[in-house]
């Protein structure tokens, strides 16, 4: 196990060093001049020189990547141009909310797949299996962004269930941060309606992302049910007078689950994508909606910061996804060990 | 069944929850009003803030020496200073007695002067405005000298809209001019006061009740000036109620709400040129004026009326009629005229024209006027290729001269000053001059204007650079359209601002 882990964390640092160095030239091969534009249209060529130097743009771009790479190492992502802050601090402010927003995105479509999936077998070739593939496959067909304003169009125009946007009700006071992770700080606080709300907030968004992917989710759970269920230990189990429940719980999910698990971690690298525009869509104030207005302004610093967070959160939960694997299948523990 | 009950014996009260948290769609607190801001601000330093979003906060936490009628913006009204008067290059200001900052300073001619040299010094934001200030003298507590390096007609008007900072507070904060503490601080003397930040979210400020100005009945308590970086969902919250009143709704969008019951239209003049089409004199094939004298010409300017659902007209010259001294009427109206067109680009001698136009993204109108220039110049054997890009890249592909063409929106925030305006896009320099006209007569022209003192003189003036313009052929003013802004019917109190994007007097707001 260690020494899987020693490899996977020496594959993860070359693979964010090639990131960041990759995103660091690209971000830069387009002609823009960021300095120019935020110093304002009618700035002093003086003040434009100013901002120039403050950021480091009118030195060599070798000597920028140098120095770029060398506050890495110590944990320094650059500067915003657009925030005039550190990028760290803009990350610590901005990604609790994306987290959050991943985390329970994650949760949300690993149920829905699941719980989908077992319907669909259970009633398989019928119109309950017929009418989940319909729905999975509009989803999947669906663009996430128009997704996302459909979303709002139904349950906050139309019904007017759920709110446009935003993590918390605007007018209202959201909890003290701690965690900076809503649903746990509401919690923290024992505020129940204020947890509602901060749940509330995350239904749309999170639909938004998880509608998208259940089509593939739903039919390799699907599928990877319907071949458990053909093989012979089912059979045995029923023999010996199992009932469905436990069939399925005790013996044909856990059997399931482990071959689903390697594509979940590609699913998961979609939910990284999309967080952008669900971010912009849904006013969600997290890391992707700090990135879209980095680009838009070609914020270098934050832009090459997100590539390597977002490369970041891919690795560890592609980790731990990878750790899962033995511990759902013994025979895997068994070819690990 | 029993097998899914876990299911709805774990979901149940989550649903319950989330039920129970979800947003009512109108206001709980009548006294707050949610705006809702096309983008969150970089900054709220008087002397850095730039764009809409940043104005935002420094218009209504700031007060300023002058205010104006926005009906008849050459007719000055007193803010902090109470009068004023001109002789040469000395300007006076009788500042007003018993103003405070919302942290409890007084205002005195101190703050005057440390705003004004505060905002020289850092040369960005609106300073150039006030550029032409060679000196503010403290004479007494409540009279300041403003001494500018030739007479300034302007200066008082310009003055409009310079935020006044607390002397103290800048001050306190020596290093860098104090930029890194006043991005996120505020402490003005005006109608709001700024409480709170929450970065990606949206800034709160509060009504400040010790305020020296007028509040209507009923004004609002509290503000949450909310980021809403999609243009739909400002849209679509405007309607709902999630939001009270928003900027940069798209125009069909705002035509629509405005005309649903609830809610009902505010109409006004702000925008110069929206868009406008800006030829590169230094890359062929647009160098060459005949060739660019054929585009203006074949442009189908009726196209963007129809687009404007006759709420528009098509420009003159730079300078709409609306704004005082403007020179439009006497100008010859621009209209399409295809065989005129074919002559100009027979002489220009231009074999098989192709040519790039850089849009910025993000802006229907700046896409459907590069749409229209395409096809109208196919008419006559134009080949016109459209790239979108952001802003910053489609701006710095003509600065670099890679690109032909650059659309763009114009506005001016001077109340008066057309000259600031004419030197940001069409002085050699300046920065949205991205057609690269460089004319030393008419640089000089619009330098001497604001020193002139006689009225129709400075018309004249005003009039002879508009026409030097026009014969560069550089630009096609492709629409002039009203701004409509729709407001719910329980808002009172809107207003466009003609020197100004699409903005908010909070303090001119109230609840029907």
């Amino acid at each position: 196990m260690l020494g899987l882990l020693a490899r996977r964390g020496a594959w993860s640092l070359l693979i964010l060093f090639v990131v960041a160095t990759l995103t660091f030239f690209l971000s830069r091969v387009v002609p823009a001049d960021p300095a120019a534009f935020l110093a304002g249209q009618n700035a002093s060529p003086e003040a434009v020189a100013r901002i120039r130097a403050e950021y480091g743009l009118d030195r060599p771009l070798l000597s920028q990547y140098v120095a770029y790479m060398g506050g890495l190492l110590h944990g320094d992502f650059g500067r915003s141009i657009r925030t005039n802050r550190p990028v760290a601090e803009d990350l610590r402010a901005f990604l609790p909310a994306t987290l959050e927003l991943l985390i329970f995105s994650f949760a949300l479509y690993l149920l829905a797949s699941w719980f989908l999936a077992i319907l669909a077998v259970r009633w398989r070739g019928g119109w309950v299996d017929g009418t989940i593939r319909v729905f999975t496959m509009l989803g999947s067909g669906i663009p996430v962004f128009w997704l996302g304003m459909a979303l709002q169009f139904v349950f906050f125009y139309r019904l007017g269930w759920l709110p446009i946007g935003g993590r918390f009700p605007i007018r209202a006071i959201p909890p003290p941060p701690v965690t900076g992770f809503l649903l746990i700080d509401t919690l923290l606080g024992g505020n129940l309606h204020a947890f509602g709300q901060a749940l509330a907030a995350l239904l749309l968004p999170a639909a938004a992302i998880v509608i998208n992917l259940l089509a593939v989710g739903t039919r390799m759970s699907r599928a990877a049910l319907i071949t458990e269920y053909a093989r012979p230990y089912v059979r045995t189990a029923r023999g010996k007078g199992a009932g469905p429940g436990r069939i399925l719980y005790r013996h044909v999910l856990r059997n399931a689950i482990a071959p689903v698990l390697a594509a979940t971690s590609i699913q998961f690298g979609y939910m990284i994508s999309w967080v952008i525009l669900v971010e912009v869509i849904f006013d969600w104030p997290g890391i992707g909606l700090y990135a879209y207005q980095s680009f838009e302004v070609f914020d270098y610093a934050p832009v090459v910061a997100l590539a390597i967070v977002s490369t970041l959160v891919f690795l560890v939960i592609s980790l731990g996804l990878d750790l899962l694997y033995p511990w759902l299948d013994p025979r895997m523990r068994e070819a690990t060990s | 069944m029993n097998r899914y009950r876990w299911c709805i014996v774990a979901l149940g009260p989550l649903i319950g929850l989330a039920a129970s948290g979800a947003t009512p769609l109108r206001a709980a607190e009548p006294s707050t009003l949610v705006w809702a801001e096309a983008a969150e601000p970089a900054t709220i330093d008087p002397a850095k803030v730039n764009v809409n979003q940043e104005l935002t906060v420094a218009r209504n936490v700031y007060d300023h020496l002058t205010n104006f009628e926005l009906e008849h913006p050459d007719h000055l009204l007193p803010a902090l200073a109470l009068t004023w008067k001109r002789d040469g290059t000395d300007w006076t200001f009788t500042l007003r007695h018993g103003v405070t900052f919302q942290h409890g300073q007084p205002f005195t001619a101190a703050d005057v002067k440390a705003t004004i040299d505060r905002d020289l010094a850092i040369g960005q934001g609106q300073s150039y405005l006030v550029s032409d200030i060679k000196q503010v003298t403290v004479v007494d507590p409540y009279t300041v000298r403003i001494t500018t390096q030739q007479p300034d007609v302007y200066l008082a008007a310009n003055l409009s809209r310079i935020e006044i900072m607390s002397a103290a507070d800048i001050a306190a904060h020596p290093k860098d001019h104090g930029e890194a503490y006043f991005t996120d601080h505020a402490n003005g003397t005006g109608p709001y006061s700024f409480v709170s930040w929450t970065r990606g979210e949206q800034i709160i400020l509060q009504r400040n009740t010790h305020w020296w100005g007028h509040f209507p009945d009923k004004p609002f308590d509290r503000v949450i000036d909310r980021f809403v970086t999609d243009a739909a969902t400002r849209a679509r919250g405007l309607e709902g109620g999630a939001y009270d009143l928003a900027n940069f709704v798209p125009r069909d969008e705002a035509l629509r709400i405005g005309h649903l019951p609830g809610f009902h239209l505010v109409e006004g003049n702000n925008l110069w040129a929206w868009p406008a089409i800006y030829l590169n004199n230094t890359l062929a094939p647009t160098s060459n004026i005949d060739f660019r004298d054929a585009l203006v010409k074949v442009f189908d300017y009726d196209a963007m009326t129809q687009y404007y659902q006759g709420s528009s007209v098509t420009p003159r010259g730079p300078i709409p009629d609306w704004v005082p001294g403007s020179p439009e009427k006497d100008l010859a109206p621009i209209k399409q005229d295809i065989a005129a067109a074919k002559a100009a680009l027979d002489k220009s001698g231009v074999k098989n024209p192709v040519m790039t136009c850089s849009v910025p993204s993000g802006f229907a109108e700046f896409a459907f006027a590069g749409t229209v220039l395409q096809a109208s110049a196919a008419q006559i054997g134009i080949t016109v290729k459209i790239e979108q890009l952001p802003f910053v890249q489609a701006i710095d592909a003509i600065k670099s001269n890679h690109s032909n063409c650059f659309i763009l929106g114009n506005a001016n925030l001077s109340p008066v000053d057309a000259t600031k305006f004419l030197a940001a896009h069409y002085t050699t320099g300046g920065y949205y001059n991205t057609a690269h006209y460089d004319n030393p007569a008419f640089d000089k022209l619009v330098a001497q204007i604001s020193s002139v003192t006689d009225p129709q003189q400075r018309y004249d003036m005003l009039k002879r650079a508009s026409q030097m313009i026009i014969a560069s052929h550089s630009i096609i003013w492709a629409a002039r359209p009203k701004t409509d802004v729709p407001v719910p019917n329980h808002i009172g109190g809107y207003r466009i601002d003609p020197a100004e994007y699409i903005n908010v007097r909070l303090w001119e707001l109230y609840q029907k």
